[in-house]
């Protein structure tokens, strides 16, 4: 697997007088990173196509083996091109969850959404109406800057979960909404747009209905559903970019 | 109290969200609530996407905002030209069902530069629209 070797016996015997030597030799080291060097070539190019180029990805596979060079253990069984594949392969897996995580919201901005969100919903109940960021910020001890930046975060990222259901005392309250008496007008105005309204999940649809059916702020269709209002405002800017993207092909007259 | 704030970027759709930013930054700043900042963040948004789709690239797209006591009026706008545009059509299509309820004024204004959307939010939190 190497792609150096022809004579595996002669391959093990030179890898084992190689570490040998590796503590006093760096020509020993140098020599064994060479020889394996294909080897972290190859198992970078396994990783294409997922964002990153290969020479980056080589880059990462070189420091795998660097690493697995420093900590392999001769006297154990296993040849070192094992050990090395594996080291070699988790620095590459490590390198892409760090990338991604690097491109969600930084920890600082998850922390003060988080308590905005939750000054945003007290804030709301004692006053009983939308609080301003000047409220939010004097609340949770932080700038009026920093409330909006979180506000900015937390509306711009989307939550992986949006899509899953949200849970029990869903379907109770979308029940309740059927009773409700319609607005006529505004539903014919609404009916070149019903189609793409039913491709939407339920719970996107009733938070739509809510909001410009029922004329409803998004701080009440939070409390009416249990979710955060910035959640609702998420929900709802995606479901209009589904409208449009669903409406688009038909949009141009 | 009457300021200005005005804003242009490249006409794309990777730039909407710096505008939505822009003017739901501003709202906070001067007093308005959460819920309208919100509403005023996915109006931007949606009068960008439609204004977007009929601007060509390398045209600009822009925020002038009018900050005032107890309104905020934002103007998005192109300079891609009236060309091909007709406000008639733009008018009746979901943007606009959906601009008017979130905001408390919505208005199609053409110019000779392009076509813009005019959107005035006030402060006095109104109930339900």
């Amino acid at each position: 697997m190497t792609g150096s070797t022809r004579d595996p016996t002669f391959d093990r015997e030179r890898e084992r007088e190689l570490f040998e030597r590796l503590a006093e030799d760096p020509s020993a080291r140098e020599e064994v990173i060479e020889l394996h060097t294909p080897l972290a070539r190859y198992l970078a190019s396994r990783f294409r196509g997922r964002g990153e180029t290969f020479e980056d990805l080589t880059q990462v596979a070189l420091l795998g083996l660097i690493k697995a060079v420093d900590r392999f253990d001769p006297s154990r069984e296993v040849r070192f091109s094992t050990y090395a594949s594996a080291t070699i392969v988790g620095e590459i897996k490590r390198h892409f969850r760090d990338r991604a995580w690097a491109l969600r919201v930084p920890r600082r901005l998850q922390e003060m959404g988080l308590q905005v969100s939750k000054a945003l919903g007290a804030l709301h109940q004692e006053h009983g109406r939308s609080p301003t960021v000047a409220e939010i910020a004097e609340r949770v001890g932080a700038s009026e800057e920093e409330v909006l930046e979180a506000m900015d975060a937390m509306t711009a990222y989307t939550a992986e979960s949006l899509d899953a259901p949200s849970g029990e005392g869903e379907t109770a309250w979308i029940d309740r909404l059927d009773h409700e008496e319609p607005r006529f007008a505004m539903l014919e105005e609404w009916e070149s747009v019903v189609p793409a309204l039913r491709g939407l999940p339920e719970r996107e649809k009733a938070i739509l209905y809510l909001r410009f059916f029922r004329g409803r702020t998004q701080s009440q269709i939070a409390e009416e559903i249990g979710v955060s209002q910035m959640h609702v405002s998420r929900i709802l800017a995606q479901t209009l970019r589904r409208l449009r993207e669903a409406l688009e092909p038909d949009a141009e007259v | 109290m009457h300021e200005q704030i005005k804003v242009s970027v490249p006409a794309e759709p990777g730039f909407v969200a710096l505008l939505r930013s822009v003017v739901a930054g501003v709202a906070g700043l001067r007093g308005f609530g959460v819920d309208a900042i919100e509403d005023l963040r996915l109006a931007i948004g949606e009068a960008c996407a439609d204004l977007l789709e009929q601007a060509p690239e390398g045209t600009v797209l822009g925020v002038d905002l009018e900050v005032a006591e107890g309104a905020l009026e934002a103007v998005v706008w192109t300079d891609a030209g009236a060309a091909g545009w007709s406000g008639a059509e733009a008018e009746g299509r979901l943007t606009w069902l959906l601009l008017r309820a979130l905001t408390d004024e919505a208005t199609l204004i053409e110019r000779p530069e392009g076509p813009g959307v005019r959107l005035v939010k006030r402060t006095a939190a109104r109930g339900a629209g």
